[in-house]
């Protein structure tokens, strides 16, 4: 499935300020909980993840994909985003501060295979990637991820 | 013919970075003409499969959990920069 069809605008926020890089993943798994794609504990399996392997979600500079496993309460697979304002530090000194996050919840290993290739494409792309940081209105986002 | 080389992307969970970091990798021996596959694993499996393999490749936050193996371990910082992980790989697997 693409992004398009993980991702619909209910589970796109723009402009979010949080307090910590905890609050950033609650805030971005709250989405997820109140579209009914995750079950609650899925946020808390979440924050549970980066604690214990530590920041590795945070895959880029300014980009962080927290993600837990199914059974932690995965309902269908499913994306969520959230564009930080300010940005938060994660405690991944290389990627330091988080700008957007795309959390995943995934049933198995190919159903968001496909959203993952779209999300690694706008983030390799320059122009795409600063676009996507710098976005103030949903049709300017759901433009760039949805690519129409 | 060369053996095939087997390459290990390993994350937390085998879901969602080591995905990421498999997508770029396939994009990696494609550039550089290496016949390779490139499997998943997850910090818990990783050790067992790393036997196996001619190298892993792994984020920079992580590469510590791995422990010992004899295989040469990459650890990405930033796993969109294809450019790096494609120095990375090369040097790791002595092509030049």
């Amino acid at each position: 499935m693409n992004i398009k069809e993980l991702l619909p605008v209910e589970r796109i926020a723009l402009n979010v300020q949080v307090n910590d890089w905890e609050d950033a993943v609650r805030t971005v798994g709250r989405l997820m909980v109140d579209t009914g794609v995750v079950e609650e504990r899925y946020i808390e399996g979440m924050i549970a993840t980066a604690k214990e392997l530590g920041p590795y979600i945070v895959i880029a500079p300014g980009v962080a994909i927290p993600h837990s496993r199914p059974e932690d309460g995965v309902i269908t697979t499913c994306l969520a985003f959230a564009q930080l304002n300010p940005p938060i530090n994660f405690g991944n000194e290389a990627n330091d501060p988080v700008r957007v996050l795309f959390a995943l919840g995934a049933l198995d290993h190919s159903e968001h295979v496909e959203a993952l290739k779209e999300i690694a494409e706008i983030l390799t792309d320059q122009d795409q990637f600063d676009k996507l940081l710098n976005a103030e209105s949903l049709n300017e986002i759901t433009a760039i991820l949805y690519g129409d | 013919m060369a053996k095939r080389l087997k390459i290990l992307a390993v994350c937390g969970m085998g879901i969602g970075t080591s995905m990421l970091l498999k997508m770029q990798l396939d994009k990696v021996i494609k550039n550089l003409d290496i016949d390779a596959d490139v499997d998943l694993a997850d910090i818990s499996t990783a050790r067992g499969m790393a036997v196996n393999a001619d190298l892993i490749v792994t984020s920079n936050e992580l590469v510590d959990r791995i422990g010992d193996v004899t295989a040469p371990i990459i650890a990405v910082a930033n796993f969109m920069d294809l450019d790096s992980l494609t120095e990375g790989v090369r040097s790791a697997l002595k092509l030049d």
